[in-house]
Order: C-alpha cells, then sequence, then structure tokens
C-alpha cells in the first residue's frame, strides 16, 4: 500500500500506541504523526499503574504491547513526526502543526475527558475517530461496557469527529466478541478493536470504498462514566 | 477486599469513577457489605405516587433544587415513560449529576443558613435518587441505573446525617434487588 496522506495526532495513551503498533502490523504508512504529551502525565498517560500485556492475540484481533515505545513506533509507519509538549489537544501549538502540513485528514486519538474544539475542527480536514460503541445507541463515556451489558458484543463506530459528542457522521461500523476475563478492556480490548477498526477502515479509505453516512440521533442515549458494579456485570455477565 | 467509592462528603468531593479497577466476582461481595447495615429497615412502597406525596409533603421543602425536582418527579409520576417530556426530565437530570457528580447549589440556596442549606442537599439527593430509579423502572435506561447507584453511594456517605429516613431505607434496598436481579439474568454465580 502506497503511504496515506494522513495526519496521525497521538496522545501519550495505551490507545495510541494500540493504533500505532496495529498500523505497523497492518503495514500501514501515513505520511506524518504528531505525539502530544506534556510529558507530567505518567506512563501512557493513565493513572500510575504499571501496564503490562503478555499476549499478543485475541482471536484475530492484535493486543497492544507495552513494552514499545510510541516514538519508536511514528518513526517507522510515518514519513515525519512532530512531538508537542502539551496535554491539551486544542493548544495552538498542536493546531498550527496540523494546519502547516499537508494532509489530507487526520487520526485521531487524544486523551480521555477532552472535547475537541472549533480551532481544529475548522482546518477543515476530516478528523477519523474511533468509537468504542455501537452508534448512535451507545454514545458517551465507557460505552464498550454498556454495550457488553446490554448486548453481549463490543462494537467500534468509526467517524468523521463534528462538535457534538459521537455525533459525526459514519463511516465505519463493526461488532467483535466481547474479551476473556483475563483481558484489561480499558488499556488492552478497548484500544485493541479501536485500533483493529481503524486498521480495516484506512484500507477501505485507500480503495476509497467506504460510505459517509448521517446519525440517526433522536433516540439515542448518552452515557457516562459507568459505576464499579455494572463494569463488573459487564465483564462477568454471560450476555 | 473492601469498596472503595464510599468516603466521607462524597456530595462536595464526589468520585469519578474514572478507569476503575476489576477485582473478580469478590466485588459483589465487598459492595454488598456496604449496603447490609441498611436492609430490613422500614420500608414504605415508594413506587405508589400517593406515599411519595405525603413524604413529600411532610419534608416542607424550601430549598429550589429539592422544589424543582419534587415538582419533576411528579410529572414522571403522572406522564407516559414514552412522553417527550417524561424523557426529557429523565436526561436532563442524569446530565446535570453526572457532569458534576453532585447537585450543583444556586445562588438562592447559598443566602440560606448552613444547616438548612445542608438539610436541602440531603432531601434533593435523595428526591434525585427516587427520580432516578424510577427512570430506571420506567424505561429500563441503563444511563438512570448507573446515576441511581452513584447516589446510593452518596446518600450512604452520609447516612449518618440522614438516618432515620423511609425513603433512604427504601432506595438502598431497591438497589441490592434490582441489581441482584440483574446479576441473576446475567447467569453470575453470586448467591445473596
Amino acid at each position: 500500500m502506497e503511504c496515506l496522506n494522513i495526519s496521525f495526532l497521538a496522545a501519550q495513551t495505551s490507545r495510541s500506541l494500540a493504533y500505532a503498533q496495529a498500523l505497523e502490523d497492518a503495514g500501514i504508512k501515513i505520511k506524518h504523526t504528531l505525539i502530544y504529551s506534556d510529558g507530567s502525565d505518567g506512563k501512557l498517560g493513565q493513572p500510575a499503574r504499571e501496564l503490562r500485556n503478555d499476549h499478543r492475540y485475541f482471536g484475530d484481533i492484535l493486543l497492544p504491547r507495552f513494552d514499545r515505545n510510541l516514538q519508536d513506533i511514528a518513526c517507522r509507519i510515518s514519513e515525519h513526526v512532530d512531538e508537542v509538549k502539551t496535554s491539551n489537544v486544542n493548544d495552538i501549538e498542536v493546531v498550527d502543526v496540523l494546519n502547516l502540513i499537508d494532509t489530507q485528514a487526520i487520526i485521531y486519538s487524544g486523551y480521555g475527558k477532552q472535547i475537541v474544539k472549533d480551532s481544529l475542527l475548522q482546518l477543515y480536514k476530516p478528523i477519523i475517530h474511533m468509537h468504542a460503541g455501537s452508534l448512535p445507541r451507545f454514545r458517551g463515556s465507557t460505552t464498550i461496557y454498556y454495550e457488553m451489558l446490554l448486548t453481549g458484543k463490543c462494537g467500534v463506530t468509526g467517524i468523521f469527529l463534528d462538535n457534538g459528542i459521537d455525533t459525526g457522521k459514519v463511516i465505519f461500523h463493526r461488532l467483535y466478541p466481547k474479551p476473556a476475563h483475563w483481558i484489561d478492556i480499558d488499556h488492552v480490548y478497548d484500544p485493541a478493536i479501536r485500533a483493529d477498526g481503524l486498521v480495516r477502515f484506512l484500507k477501505s479509505y485507500y480503495d476509497k470504498n467506504f460510505t459517509v453516512e448521517e446519525q440517526e440521533n433522536s433516540n439515542s442515549t448518552e452515557y457516562y462514566v459507568i459505576h464499579p458494579l455494572l463494569k463488573h456485570i459487564a465483564i462477568l455477565g454471560s450476555k | 477486599m473492601k469498596y472503595h467509592y464510599i468516603r466521607p462528603d462524597l456530595q462536595n468531593n464526589p468520585e469519578d469513577y474514572y478507569y476503575s479497577g476489576y477485582s473478580g466476582a469478590e466485588f459483589f461481595e465487598a459492595w454488598y457489605e456496604v449496603r447490609l447495615p441498611f436492609l430490613n429497615l422500614e420500608v414504605v412502597n415508594f413506587k405508589k405516587w400517593i406515599n411519595v406525596k405525603s413524604y413529600l409533603v411532610s419534608l416542607n421543602l424550601e430549598d429550589e433544587t429539592s422544589v424543582k425536582l419534587a415538582t419533576e418527579l411528579k410529572l414522571m409520576f403522572h406522564r407516559n415513560p414514552e412522553n417527550s417530556e417524561y424523557q426529557q426530565i429523565l436526561n436532563s437530570w442524569v446530565r446535570m449529576f453526572e457532569v458534576k457528580k453532585k447537585l450543583p447549589l444556586t445562588a438562592a440556596e447559598l443566602q440560606l443558613r448552613r444547616r438548612d442549606i445542608e438539610i436541602g442537599k440531603h432531601h434533593a439527593y435523595l428526591i434525585l435518587a427516587l427520580l432516578m430509579y424510577k427512570g430506571y423502572l420506567d424505561t429500563g435506561d441503563y444511563a438512570a441505573l448507573n446515576c441511581f447507584i452513584k447516589l446510593i453511594d452518596i446518600l450512604i456517605s452520609i447516612s449518618q446525617e440522614i438516618l432515620p429516613d423511609k425513603l433512604f431505607n427504601f432506595l438502598v434496598a431497591q438497589e441490592v434487588n434490582e441489581l441482584r436481579d440483574i446479576i441473576k439474568d446475567q447467569d453470575i454465580l453470586w448467591n445473596v
């Protein structure tokens, strides 16, 4: 596959690491990666807990390894890598770098709890976001668990970001199996299925063989961070 | 194992539940242990509006948030859950609570004496928990159930200031019943 004229906007998180490893594994090259981090966010921007995963695959889904370095993989998959010292995706320096680089679209993998603001959305490049939940039914936070609770599956929906919460136009959707109990969902399985979805979408993007569809948002529920009790039921339950 | 999600002053320093850990089925035991002291207390059936109405009258509500909650709860008891007004009420309170994980105080409420504020807040949390429970019961909406469980955590954290209160007893008992049913429906081995 030729190099895709795309930027990868990557916070220092387990999700970004999963995306980079999946692109590398699939042999997909992109024009540009921008890594942003203020350096104070600990390992991969997550709480101070050592992340570890010794398994390479679950079924045919590639699982991320945490003994790899995001910068190193970024250099392998990208023609050009930039780094900005900030934890704010809307930082003017982030916007400036993405504005100057001549790419057609941006893959988004930011920190949690941040909303992409107009300064980025108004670059008029589609921003590709892989959401862990089937849209429009499962909008919001930790929707992977709500979907497991209610359907026994894990959906991934690719969207072009807009200024709503998970309301953008749909470019990809796939259902994945519920993971085994031994897989850390937050840092391993959730990033892994999003990364798998991203690779599948990029292949269809390269072939110019994908659809862009508006969501029917009228009947969707917005979910918020799941209570640990429901999280445990989602993981242990039979559905 | 300890249930880590209840600590003093959850009202003002809320738990965000972000990236909560996984502990296996033992977690249900820890959660149940925390609820256990409040089960088997005197319970009134607050699924009936007539009982809710009497309770609300007895509170002599004055603070703006509690009065608004009580008014909207009444509407929910008198509307079909598929009614758009019902949905709007439920969704707006879910959003209001979840964004901050607590109820905001209005300027007028801040003018009240400290003691009145605390009592008003307790009432507001109790009524909001009943609203979430009703929303879940009527619609099966897990966003409402999620809110309801978080509110029970808060109410237990301030239970020494609330008790005795029949609505509190009812809410804790219903939370345990509903979750026990869900756990059973999901074929999880946990026998309580």
